[in-house]
């Protein structure tokens, strides 16, 4: 029995109540601990910890080892014979396989190096970095094999997955490295992702979609005919989500520097608008070519994120 | 249209400010990057125009504002204002309180509508207006604030006198200062009573209005016009006679109820033609003062309809007959006093009332008579002593002379109310009186030929009385008639007054020379006023007044309304303003034309408030527009972890 089947008999608790405490956690607050690492665990652990389920080792029919008991873990594997010997728990661990190959594709494009409450709020590559992070951890902590390409109209960064331990420092310290910076074409790094990934995977796409939404998709659209697993995080800033209260200003775009007059309150409802009909375009192309499809903002917590993530990842066994 | 605060508008130069305001911020606004900024250029494009719109209804939305309240700060006035919208005003409020105006019309008395009216403008003044309240009848209250001119309006009598309204228009305008940067205002509040417009001597001065309340109220008025007495006699028996007055001229001849009162209660009731007379016989009312009237049932008018006077009837006269004893006129006097009606005394003395002289006396009258004693002359059966008569009527200072004529036959005599039957008498003799200058209103009986017959008159300290004919049957058929009594009592009573005192009643609102020791008097309605003894006393109601004497007496004063007040008819409104020096007097009929009238110089309504209730509603456009789709509900954007914002 390996961690998917796991997944599967015993969903998480969709309760708020069955929330941890970090799972809640504003991610501005969990990014002000520091490391990278420590970060990316504490919300990992954290979370699953919320689910009631041991995070750690699947189970397959082949012996592997045994651990000490935590609480939390499936009274079923228990080593009884251990315990008699040694009087204290131990769960037997067995022998895991890797099937699954995920590519984290993290947009570091000028837009995202933008928040609108610079103290308060987490920048779009700050949440994207931590973000990547997290996943990284659970992807190998259960095994599968986790890779990172981050890009602006060119990839500027790439590490091929690998499921090894110490392939996680390897990700994390590209992921301390990223700088936000430059104009976005997701749909070449996507390509990319696709040529390279030879047997069938996952990507994780990471951006806040300021693209070209025809290009991207088609892209995507490509990736899923290679029988790739698409899941996309749309991440979106509050101020973007309702527009800032700034009045008659003129707003530029960071990445090529247009601009464009106006006042703001005057505009936010048809905003919004555009927003919601964006979002609305994004959603339905992506279920149209079997693509996950996730909007969040910056603020929200990041064990929602990883709760969908966990939630595809049960899908595809 | 004016304003008040001109100097306001100077605010108007505000409206600049949002227009500066618009630029300025133009050219200050801030710089801001935006990644999303795709989803805000999609946004402006479809918005575009609308935003134009709203930003051009901003700008006028926000100079409107600015140019509304300076407007309305300078606080303009439109049109023809509200009454209390007007200069500082002096106003005289001419009541009119004459009798006429006592009529009903609707459910109050003319005077109580019209004093309601007056009230309106007290309820419309400002505090620098100023009133004088001039009653057509009674004394004026000068310069008043609202609140002080309210109570003396409501202190103006009613009355049943007769007013001189161009006197009181000279008096009003009188009263009124000088312009010194007021409005001027008469107003009248009158009946129109055609009877009462004077004659146009005087011209109101053009800076003064003059504004006329009429309110309609013609009705048809019965009123008794006029009452006369003629006690026949000690205990006052007499006749009655009233003379009726209908403003219908085509109901004279149909009848009314008449009723004789004495001292209150009825005496007599007859059938009386309306506009016609009526003659009532007085009962015997025994010494002392009775009120007596004559009373029709109410009309229009009511003061009008009675009216009264104060009968006092005499005592038995002392009478003196210097004549012989065995004539008609002995035997007649002799029946008198066995009646009690006269008291014979042999000599003339200072207590005779009348002294009858039948023929020449041998004696000169006057000599042995008091001043005031009556003469009753009648002339001798002998013509022979004729000249001897006539030479006594000389020396008495009488105008007459008795003288024989020739005549064809027989003279007859008209008849007289006076004396019942007088018609049958047939004068055989010749005489005929001759005027010595006398007047012609002397007469008191003539014969059919038109030749006087009994005459009256004064001499020297003396009333006389002097009869055409000797009395004797040989002369005249009277002596041997059953008119001889009747006669003989007309001779000693009525006509001599000696048969009662009948005080003549005074005109309502017009003095009366109250008696000596006079001190207090008591209207009809039981207001008592002080008054000094054989000073001027007017009374102002209709009716008996009780006059208090110092000796505990009572004395009566009749008052009645005079007769031009009973006609209701009104004038038209140019020749009551025309007669009044005001020709181009405004008249309000209507209460609606009334409240439109009232303060001629009226500033303009107030425009403030609905300026500023516009200005609320451009700062209520204003948040709209500030404001685009805030009101809407917002749509949620579907976020991954299910949770909707």
């Amino acid at each position: 029995m390996d961690v998917r089947s796991s997944a599967s008999d015993a969903p998480p608790s969709r309760t708020a109540a069955g929330r941890s405490a970090v799972e809640r956690l504003d991610p501005a607050h969990l990014a002000a601990l520091g490391n990278l690492e420590f970060v990316a665990r504490a919300a990992v652990e954290g979370f699953l910890i919320g689910l009631h389920r041991s995070p750690h080792r699947g189970f397959s029919v082949e012996f592997a080892e045994n651990r000490p008991y935590v609480p939390g873990d499936d009274a079923r594997y228990m080593d009884w014979r251990k315990y008699a010997r040694s009087d204290r728990y131990y769960i037997k661990q067995y022998e895991e396989e890797t099937n699954l190959r995920a590519y984290l594709a993290v947009d570091i494009s000028g837009s995202m190096d933008w928040t609108s409450a610079p103290r308060r709020v987490l920048t779009k590559l700050e949440y994207a970095r931590l973000l990547s992070a997290s996943l990284a951890y659970l992807l190998l902590r259960q095994g599968d094999a986790a890779g990172l390409l981050a890009f602006d109209d060119r990839i500027r960064v790439r590490v091929h997955p690998r499921a090894t331990r110490r392939h996680l420092g390897t990700l994390l310290g590209s992921l301390a490295g990223l700088e936000g910076s430059g104009t976005t074409d997701a749909s070449g790094a996507v390509r990319e992702v696709a040529l390279r990934m030879r047997r069938r995977g996952l990507v994780v796409l990471i951006s806040d979609l300021l693209v070209d939404p025809d290009e991207t998709l088609r892209a995507l659209h490509f990736l899923r005919h290679r029988g790739h697993e698409v899941l996309v995080f749309h991440l979106m800033d509050p101020g973007e989500r309702d527009l800032p209260q700034a009045g008659d200003a003129v707003f530029f775009d960071p990445e090529d520097e247009a601009e464009l007059r106006t006042d703001s309150a005057a505009l936010r409802p048809e905003y919004r608008r555009a927003v919601e009909e964006a979002v609305r375009s994004w959603r339905l192309e992506c279920r149209r070519m079997g693509a996950d499809y996730h909007l969040f903002t910056t603020d929200t917590p990041l064990g929602a994120v990883l709760r969908e993530y966990l939630e595809k990842r049960s899908r595809l066994g | 249209m004016s304003f008040l605060a001109p100097w306001a508008f100077g605010l108007a130069a505000l409206a600049a400010l949002p227009v500066v305001l618009h630029l300025f911020r133009r050219d200050t606004r801030r710089r801001l990057a935006f990644p999303a900024i795709r989803y805000l250029r999609q946004a402006r494009d479809r918005s575009a125009r609308a935003l134009k719109i709203r930003d051009r209804l901003l700008l006028v939305a926000r100079v409107g504002l600015v140019i509304v309240l300076a407007v309305a700060a300078a606080a303009p006035l439109a049109g023809r204002g509200e009454a209390s919208d007007h200069e500082p005003s002096d106003v005289v409020l001419l009541i009119d309180n004459s009798g006429s105006m006592n009529r009903i019309a609707g459910d109050a008395t003319l005077l109580d509508r019209q004093r309601g009216r007056a009230r309106s403008i007290l309820q419309h003044a400002g505090p620098s207006d100023r009133f004088w309240i001039v009653p057509a009848v009674g004394p004026a209250v000068t310069r008043a604030d609202a609140a002080e001119a309210t109570i003396a309006l409501d202190q103006v009598d009613e009355t049943d006198a007769a007013a001189d309204l161009g006197a009181a228009v000279r008096e009003a305008v009188r009263l009124l200062p000088a312009r010194d940067g007021r409005y001027r205002e008469i107003v009248l509040l009158s009946d129109f009573q055609r009877s009462a417009v004077p004659r146009p001597t005087f011209v109101v001065p053009d800076d003064i209005g003059f504004l006329i309340s009429r309110i309609e109220a013609g009705v048809s008025n019965d009123a008794v016009v006029g009452v006369t007495a003629e006690p026949s006699g000690p205990g006052g028996d007499g006749a009655v006679v009233a003379s009726l007055w209908t403003s219908e001229r085509e109901t004279v001849g149909d009848t009314v109820e008449a009723r004789l009162v004495v001292d209150g209660e009825t005496a007599s009731i007859a059938r009386a033609s309306r506009g016609g007379s009526v003659v009532f016989r007085l009962p015997d009312i025994g010494p002392g003062e009775h009120a007596i009237s004559v009373e029709i049932p109410p009309s229009g008018l009511r003061a009008d309809d009675r009216r009264m006077l104060v009968l006092r009837p005499g005592e038995p006269p002392a009478v003196v007959h210097s004549g012989p004893v065995d004539s008609s006129v002995g035997h007649a006097l002799a029946t008198l006093e066995e009646a009690g009606r006269v008291s014979l005394l042999p000599d003339p003395g200072e207590h005779a009332a009348a002294v009858l002289i039948e023929g020449v006396p041998a004696t000169e009258p006057d000599e042995v008579v008091a001043p005031g004693t009556v003469w009753i002359l009648v002339p001798p059966t002998d013509d022979a002593l004729l000249a001897r008569f006539n030479s006594m009527l000389g020396s008495l200072g009488v105008p007459w002379r008795v003288e024989v004529v020739e005549a064809p036959g027989d003279l007859s005599l008209v008849s007289s109310p006076d004396v019942p039957g007088l018609e049958r008498i047939r004068n055989r003799g010749h005489h005929a009186l001759v005027s010595m200058g006398a007047s012609a209103s002397d007469v008191l009986l003539e014969t059919t030929a038109g030749a006087p017959w009994v005459v009256r008159g004064s001499a020297a300290s003396h009333p006389y009385l002097l009869i055409g004919s000797p009395l004797d049957p040989d002369h005249s058929t009277l002596p041997v008639d059953a008119a001889m009594l009747p006669f003989m009592e007309a001779l000693l009573f009525r006509w001599t007054g000696l048969g009662g005192v009948v005080s003549s009643p005074v005109m309502a609102g017009e003095s009366a020379i109250l008696p000596e020791g006079a001190v207090s008097v008591a209207s009809p309605g039981g207001q008592v006023t002080r008054v000094d003894g054989g000073s001027p006393y007017a009374p102002l109601k209709a009716g008996v007044h009780a006059v208090l004497l110092s000796a505990g007496e009572t004395a009566l004063l009749a008052a009645v309304v005079p007769p031009s007040e009973s006609d209701l008819a009104e004038a038209s409104g140019d020749s009551f303003g025309g007669g009044l020096g005001a020709p181009d007097a405004v008249v309000a009929g209507t209460d609606t034309e009334w409240l439109a009238s009232i303060y001629g110089r009226r500033r303009g309504a107030r425009v403030a408030p609905y300026l500023i209730a516009l200005a609320l509603l451009l700062v209520l456009e204003e948040m709209v527009l500030a404001t685009p789709g805030e009101s809407r509900p917002r749509r949620a954007v579907a976020h991954g972890d299910g949770s909707r914002q």
